[in-house]
């Protein structure tokens, strides 16, 4: 029982320490927080803003590979960073959907009522353009999109922004009259490997994008001129021009400063030369601006121990809560069948809502970063420690349950003395199941900006780097492991001897 | 010993019905069990003897009609309080797998906020009185064998001292040797301590020596209420000669093959 109560105060001081340290580094106004989508150009975009912040005196706070479009412009809206790169094709079809807002002033006003401001266009144009490699096109002679029209053979995978975008797959079907049956989705730096492993013949791509001309692939000509242009921008909030003048100013020096072939360029350098985002962001303005930026390199080991800092983060604090939660749910389910009923639908329910939505669900109540993801992880827990609780409480031998009853002991002296310690391994057990899934399932915090062992994981499938992903693979399943050890070795203190005794001890 | 017969009922069911959706387990009982009188509940298994005990101890809730203990009725507001001067042993004991055989027997005291030396004294007669070996009383139930068990689930029972003393087919999961043992212990227990015991048990002749009175039960309702001699001297009806018949010739037919196996020998 006393280790009972030591795992609950426990639990409680984890929560306590890490929301009040949430409170704390976040809230705080001495930051210039960054945004980047999940793809390379966008975090080079963002290093180089972080970078020239950086170098006029400010703070920068990177959060970088988010999800997504909306997942940014949410964030943005809501406060939760001030910066992020964006394109304006985005953000005529994408962010102000169904092309109401048209022409660069209805934009802008649309944005200042939102207290947001862009900044012109940073000097080159990411396009989406659709490419197959240059032998495939030129076996079949397909030079133009038009050409595409009769050859049903041939395999589409498509970005999922790409197929959803008014301005990309819709549309374009729409202005080619063009219905091939062969399209699937798949991510966008996974379809290069699809593409030159064979598995799919046409992608969606992006005009900057290095692998253009590493994989050598021929961009088919958009001969109807469907695709528009889509040139980089910074949105930002228009406060940062208040708190932070001088940063904002010196990132705007980036305008009109990147052309096409320094885009394309630096991608290449970080995709294909394996070269971080920092040093090639930092080897450009130092080109162009004579920027001197001292970026601290992290090695292997500080990298591991900042993400295993992250992911403990994550998964103690939602674990945590979940005891202190799902222990009393489980008891009132096992005591009351009715409501115990509801209570296990609800969780049940929860449980098959896939990790990624409910991630995702939770950003526009919560915000970006670590809350998010420990409010979805906590939800996850619940299943398995409510379930182990109510049917270790209710597995009970009757002739144990009516020997408690007729001594004589009060409902809450049962549950204490006698129920509780003897559905003790069964509750065990529902907290390590929920421990190794929440250690694994944290992995995809990284996506809203959690950090954690799924950062490097997300990082090297973008970049193709093996390396790099098993950087996040390798300790996430050390600490499954670790934390799936640490319970066995916890039963120890956790469950009375008595149980734990085996018949053939006996005298 | 004294035993006033003409006390009033400690224990008293008044039209009590048991229904389990739809069967009815005990059907419209009224019972009096006299200040310390040792009363066995006995009838085929499923007759709901059982059953009525546990209604006694407040387990069950009758559907209809009242169970009074000590006078004062059986609610789910008096229960606690009445409970603790009723002792319950089950057929398996029903210990704690969790606690010593110590825990188990001072669980309650505890809880009463005796004090350490008053539990240890009280501990060291139960021991006394129910044979056990003190030396195992710091192991667990686990680790005991099935007659020592009974004996701590005895034990624990009576640590309160309570007036009324509850056995549902306490030797019904023991083999034959220690059951007799242990029969042996209960009857020179009842005898010392002169409590009120109500007994359920299959086995006549363990009701016929351990009980003043036997209540015979069949399909819920009681059939016959009697001292032995009185229940084979008149038997009320056919199913009381049959179950009677049975269990005697039972009795008969062993010591029949006593007898054969003695000739032999000789």
């Amino acid at each position: 029982m006393r280790g009972w109560f030591a795992i609950f105060v426990f639990a409680v001081v984890v929560a306590l320490i890490f929301t009040v340290g949430q409170i704390k580094g976040d809230r705080s106004n001495h930051f210039v927080r960054m945004g980047s989508k999940k793809f390379t150009e966008s975090v080079i975009l963002e290093e180089l803003a972080a970078q020239l912040g950086e170098s006029a005196g400010a703070t920068v706070l990177r959060r970088q590979e988010l999800g997504g479009t909306r997942l940014l412009w949410n964030a943005l809206n809501s406060g939760e960073i001030d910066l992020y790169p964006e394109y304006s094709g985005t953000l005529a079809h994408e962010i102000f959907q169904n092309g109401v807002v048209e022409g660069d002033t209805a934009i802008e006003s649309e944005l200042s009522k939102r207290g947001l401001q862009m900044s012109r266009s940073l000097g080159f144009s990411n396009r989406y353009a659709l490419g197959m490699l240059r032998e495939k096109s030129e076996g079949l002679g397909v030079k133009t999109i038009s050409d595409l029209m009769g050859q049903t053979a041939l395999r589409f995978g498509f970005s999922d922004e790409f197929l959803n975008r008014k301005d990309g797959w819709p549309g374009l079907q729409a202005a080619y009259k063009f219905e091939p049956s062969n399209v699937r989705g798949i991510d966008h730096d996974l379809a290069y490997k699809g593409l030159a492993d064979g598995s799919i013949d046409v992608i969606d791509l992006y005009t900057t994008d290095a692998e253009v001309a590493y994989y050598n692939i021929q961009i088919l000509r958009d001969d109807l001129r469907y695709f528009s242009d889509n040139e980089a921008l910074f949105l930002y909030r228009a406060d940062i021009a208040k708190s932070e003048p001088e940063a904002l100013s010196s990132i705007l020096r980036l305008q009109g400063r990147i052309d096409d072939q320094a885009m394309i360029g630096m991608n290449g350098e970080v995709k294909i030369r394996r070269r971080t985002e920092k040093e090639v962001a930092g080897e450009f303005l130092a080109s162009k601006f004579g920027v001197k930026s001292d970026q601290p390199k992290h090695g292997v080991v500080s990298r591991i121990f900042q993400r295993t800092i992250e992911h403990l983060r994550l998964t103690s604090v939602s674990l945590a809560a979940a005891i202190v939660v799902a222990v009393p749910l489980g008891v009132i389910a096992a005591k009351r069948a009715a409501a115990g009923q509801i209570i296990l639908a609800i969780v049940s329910v929860l449980q098959t809502i896939p990790s990624l939505a409910l991630l995702v669900f939770m950003v526009p109540f919560l915000g970006i970063g670590a809350p998010p993801a420990i409010a979805a992880l906590f939800l996850y827990s619940l299943l398995p420690i409510v379930r182990n609780t109510a049917s270790g409480l209710t597995n009970i031998p009757p002739s144990i349950r009516n020997s408690s009853i007729a001594l004589g002991l009060t409902p809450a002296q049962r549950l204490r003395l006698i129920e509780l310690p003897l559905a003790s391994p069964s509750i065990l057990d529902g907290l390590k199941i929920a421990a190794v899934i929440n250690v694994g399932t944290a992995t995809l915090g990284a996506l809203i900006g959690a950090g954690g062992y799924g950062q490097p994981i997300f990082t090297g499938v973008r970049l193709d780097d093996f390396g790099l992903i098993l950087e996040g693979a390798i300790p996430a399943a050390l600490l499954a492991l670790s934390v799936q050890w640490l319970f066995q070795a916890s039963e120890r203190y956790l469950i009375p001897k008595g149980l734990r005794l085996k018949p053939n001890q006996s005298i | 010993m004294t035993l006033k017969s003409d006390s009033q009922p400690v224990i008293r069911l008044e039209g009590v019905t048991k229904r389990y959706d739809g069967s009815i387990a005990v059907d419209d009982v009224t019972l009096s069990i006299l200040k310390g009188k040792r009363t066995a509940l006995i009838g085929p298994s499923g007759s709901g003897k059982s059953t009525l005990l546990s209604l006694i101890v407040g387990i069950e809730t009758p559907s209809e009609g009242a169970v009074y203990v000590d006078g004062r009725q059986l609610t789910p507001q008096s229960a606690v309080q009445l409970r603790r001067g009723m002792g319950y042993v089950t057929q398996d004991g029903g210990l704690f797998p969790h606690m010593t055989a110590r825990k188990n027997i001072e669980l309650m005291a505890k809880e009463c906020s005796w004090p350490h030396g008053r539990r240890e004294q009280r501990i060291e007669e139960l021991c006394t009185l129910t044979r056990f070996p003190r030396e195992a009383l710091d192991r667990y139930p686990i680790e005991l064998s099935g007659g020592q068990r009974q004996r701590v689930s005895l034990m624990r029972a009576l640590m309160l001292d309570p007036d009324i003393l509850l056995m549902d087919e306490p030797m019904g999961a023991l083999d034959p040797m220690i059951r007799t043992d242990l029969q042996d212990d209960l009857k020179t227990i009842f005898v010392s301590v002169s409590k009120t015991v109500v007994l359920v048990t299959h086995d006549l002749a363990e009701a016929a020596y351990l009980g003043d009175e036997i209540v015979l039960i069949n399909h819920g309702l009681i059939v016959q209420k009697d001292a032995f001699d009185e229940l084979v001297r008149s038997p009320k009806d056919e199913f009381v000669k049959k179950f009677l018949d049975a269990q005697l010739r039972r009795a008969g037919a062993l010591s029949d093959g006593y007898r054969r196996a003695e000739d032999r020998l000789s």
